[in-house]
């Protein structure tokens, strides 16, 4: 039973109204003068006890009619169960699924966090009328869209955002863009978060390890460097190079290795094999003159890597060139200032093994040749942002305190159901009380004793 | 019952009259209207001394025809009467509280003090001799009973200046009232006889017993004939103040009853003591009542066995 005018439930002050003519109607009693009693009996039941049950009587049947309309005015529904799902309370819900590499770790159950994630994000859209999932690897990020899509809904709407909450993966100011209308849900998705996480980063013949310690709501990181047990720097690709380039070259790499690079330990992938290949190697002509576009996934990720990559565009514009444009086919990664190209990457397959070449028109020793060395190496790092490495998360106080219901939008606007609601009933309970009452009140009063 | 004749077009109404301030302008009025309209005048009843004969005229009374001088003379003559003074009229009238009733419209009080005016005024003027008892707050008022106008005046005023309060003692005032007659004559007691109603019976038929010629003029109000109460009332008593809860519905049939056997107990009572009695109602014209009743009266005298009123 739901009532779509409440409000009307206020007309039940009415029912003061038959109670106070009730109540100031009990004057004295009516005095009429005549000539003589001698033929008049006085009355054989006590008056003040008839009149009282004769009039509490009507005065339930009047309060009656008028509760019956007010009643009526409210305008109550009987939730029938079609009448529940017209209703049912329609909710648009937009979920935003993280992603990001803290959501890679398990679940205390041993799935992975964004599996279990996924999975709560279903059953949210399950429960709604009209949903949209959304994966990011920032959530943040994802809230304004997400608020965007709701504002094209015209139910009640609700943000619902499924994540592991470490602490910085959101706030309150990314949560502003959501109208305060909508609903914001923060589901978490517990995953094991080390206790302590270490950080290699390799910078030159130096090995620097960065240990965070979750300490409560802060975390304290620890520093230490060592030298490299190799010796010499690695380069993350082969280097081809003619016999009079290897000492300039030499001088390229060491240069290359001052800039620090997150180390990926012993993971390194051996399957994706990349060369540089410099004006003076010796194979060059026969390697360019088989050589394609890039057409694995990888290869164009790496590509579009360098190709972003400001020191080595930088580094690039300046080169001074000592070999001329080869007639091959392949991708600029960066041009010369004069618009020549400084280095390109095709795709080179020789007995089965397909690598990236790429290809540096500038000579071994510059600073091109470093800088390309260098963006190799990051373009091939794990793109890890150090937040990800956060191990604290965020109170479960603070996540209650972001949340909030979303508003129910008033039903004359878009939940009045359709057809009439049961007032009609109400109003024949009104109409066959006043008929009760116009009848109790001409049938005179039987002499009960 | 004579007072439920219709009321004619000539009659004035009771209320017209009723409204009438002076009270010897309402009593004439009410006279005239006796002797207006194509009815036999009623009159003869209480005038009994022989004058004259007159030749008959279309339209006289065959009752006066002389039947012997027919016999005698073949020529039909009308006896005509002398007005006498021998007759002495007391008007016992009843002015207590109970008379003050219906309070609105024309009262019982007023009705009765109209009736009482008309007939000493037409008692008067016929040259006989009219006085009235009554009582007010206890005490008796009495005006003897003379002949004569400026007697006639006096008495009006005197009418004029009652109003009716508390209780009366009908046997006393009735006794008293006869015994100030000096001789036999008529006591017409208008009343409407509720108070001490075997005491004002025995009263009236002692008075009956001693010759003289009773009267009872009761006098009531259509809402005392039919209770015109509703719902639960309270109702006070006009003379005793005492008070009584009734129930209209309950009380209507079984106060119409007694009503009716009070009625019919003094109409039957007053036939057995030799009295005459009539009913007046206050919605009906004092002059249509008093015509019925005088022509009742009249013809009662014609046929009765009692020689008093036809010669004497």
């Amino acid at each position: 039973m739901t009532w779509l005018n409440p409000w009307a439930w206020t007309g039940l002050i009415a029912v003061a109204l038959p109670i106070l003519i009730h109540l100031l109607g009990r004057g004295p009693a009516r005095i009429q003068r005549f000539p003589t009693l001698r033929f008049l009996n006085a009355s054989r039941l006590l008056p003040t006890r008839r009149t009282r049950l004769h009039d509490l009587a009507l005065l339930a049947v009047r309060a009656g009619i008028l509760a019956a309309a007010a009643a009526a005015l409210a305008q109550p529904l009987l939730l029938t169960a079609n009448r529940r799902h017209a209703l049912g309370d329609p909710l648009a819900r937009a979920i935003i699924v993280d992603t990001s590499a803290s959501m890679q770790r398990a679940t205390p159950h041993g799935e992975r966090a964004v599996v279990a994630a996924r999975r709560v994000a279903a059953q949210l859209a399950d429960s709604a009328q009209s949903s949209v999932v959304l994966e990011s690897g920032a959530p943040a990020h994802a809230i304004a869209g997400a608020a965007a899509w709701l504002l094209t809904q015209p139910s009640r709407g609700e943000v619902a955002v499924v994540s592991d909450f470490q602490i910085g993966a959101i706030d309150a100011q990314d949560l502003s863009d959501v109208a305060p209308r909508f609903g914001i849900r923060l589901v978490r998705v517990d995953a094991v978060h080390d206790s302590i996480v270490e950080t290699r980063t390799r910078v030159g013949t130096m090995d620097i390890v960065a240990r965070a310690t979750p300490l409560g709501n802060r975390t304290d990181v620890e520093w230490t460097a060592h030298p490299t047990a190799a010796g010499t720097p690695e380069t993350s690709a082969v280097l081809l190079v003619g016999d009079r380039e290897k000492s300039r070259l030499q001088a390229a790499v060491l240069a290359a290795a001052t800039i620090g690079v997150a180390d990926r330990g012993n993971a390194r992938d051996t399957t994706r094999a990349i060369a540089i290949v410099y004006p003076e190697f010796s194979g060059r002509a026969a390697m360019l003159r088989g050589a394609t576009i890039p057409a694995l996934p990888w290869m164009t990720t790496i590509a579009a890597r360098l190709i972003e990559d400001s020191m080595l565009v930088n580094a690039a514009s300046n080169a001074v060139l000592t070999r001329g444009a080869d007639s091959t086919s392949g991708i600029v990664i960066a041009r010369t200032r004069n618009g020549n190209r400084a280095v390109s990457a095709v795709q080179h397959a020789d007995q089965g093994r397909i690598s990236l070449v790429l290809v540096s028109y500038a000579d071994a020793g510059s600073l091109t040749s470093a800088a390309l060395i260098a963006a190799v190496a990051r373009a091939q790092a794990p793109s890890t942002e150090a937040a990800e490495l956060e191990p604290s998360t965020l109170t479960s106080a603070t996540l209650a305190s972001l949340q909030r219901a979303p508003v129910a939008i008033a039903a004359s606007q878009a939940n009045a159901p359709d057809g009439p609601s049961d007032a009609r009933w109400l109003w024949v309970v009104a109409l066959l009380l006043l008929a009760a009452e116009s009848w109790m009140r001409r049938v005179p009063v039987a002499h009960v004793a | 019952m004579s007072a439920q004749s219709p009321t004619t077009s000539t009659a004035l109404s009771a209320s017209v009259v009723a409204a009438i301030d002076d009270l010897e302008l309402a009593a004439r009025l009410v006279v005239e209207g006796l002797r207006t309209g194509g009815h036999r005048s009623p009159f003869h009843g209480y005038s009994t001394e022989f004058r004259q004969h007159r030749p008959y005229r279309a339209g006289d009374d065959l009752k006066y025809l002389d039947w012997k001088l027919f016999g005698r003379s073949d020529r039909l003559y009308t006896r005509q009467f002398r007005e006498t003074t021998n007759l002495s009229v007391m008007i016992v009238l009843d002015a207590s509280a109970s008379m003050a009733f219906p309070e609105q419209g024309t009262s019982k009080f007023r009705y009765a003090t109209i009736v009482a005016a008309a007939l000493s005024y037409l008692v008067s003027e016929q040259g006989h001799a009219v006085g009235l008892m009554t009582s007010t707050d206890g005490k008796l008022t009495y005006v003897p009973a003379r002949g004569g106008r400026p007697h006639l005046r006096s008495l009006l005023a005197r009418l004029d200046r009652l109003s009716p309060a508390n209780a009366w003692d009908p046997p006393q005032v009735i006794s008293r009232g006869a015994q100030l007659l000096q001789r036999r004559g008529v006591v017409v007691v208008i009343s409407d006889f509720y108070d001490a109603e075997d005491d004002t019976r025995r009263a009236l038929r002692h008075v009956a017993q001693r010759g003289h010629d009773v009267a009872m003029l009761q006098l009531l109000s259509p809402a005392e004939l039919h209770l015109q109460i509703e719902g639960n009332v309270e109702v006070e008593d006009l003379e005793s103040h005492q008070r009584r809860l009734v129930d209209a519905a309950s009380a209507g049939a079984q106060y119409g009853e007694a009503m009716d056997a009070f009625l019919e107990r003094c109409r039957t009572h007053a036939l057995r003591d030799g009295i005459d009695y009539a009913l007046l109602r206050t919605d009906i014209a004092p002059e249509v009542a008093l015509r019925d009743y005088l022509l009742r009266r009249s013809s009662r005298n014609a046929s009765s066995v009692t020689p008093r009123a036809v010669s004497k």
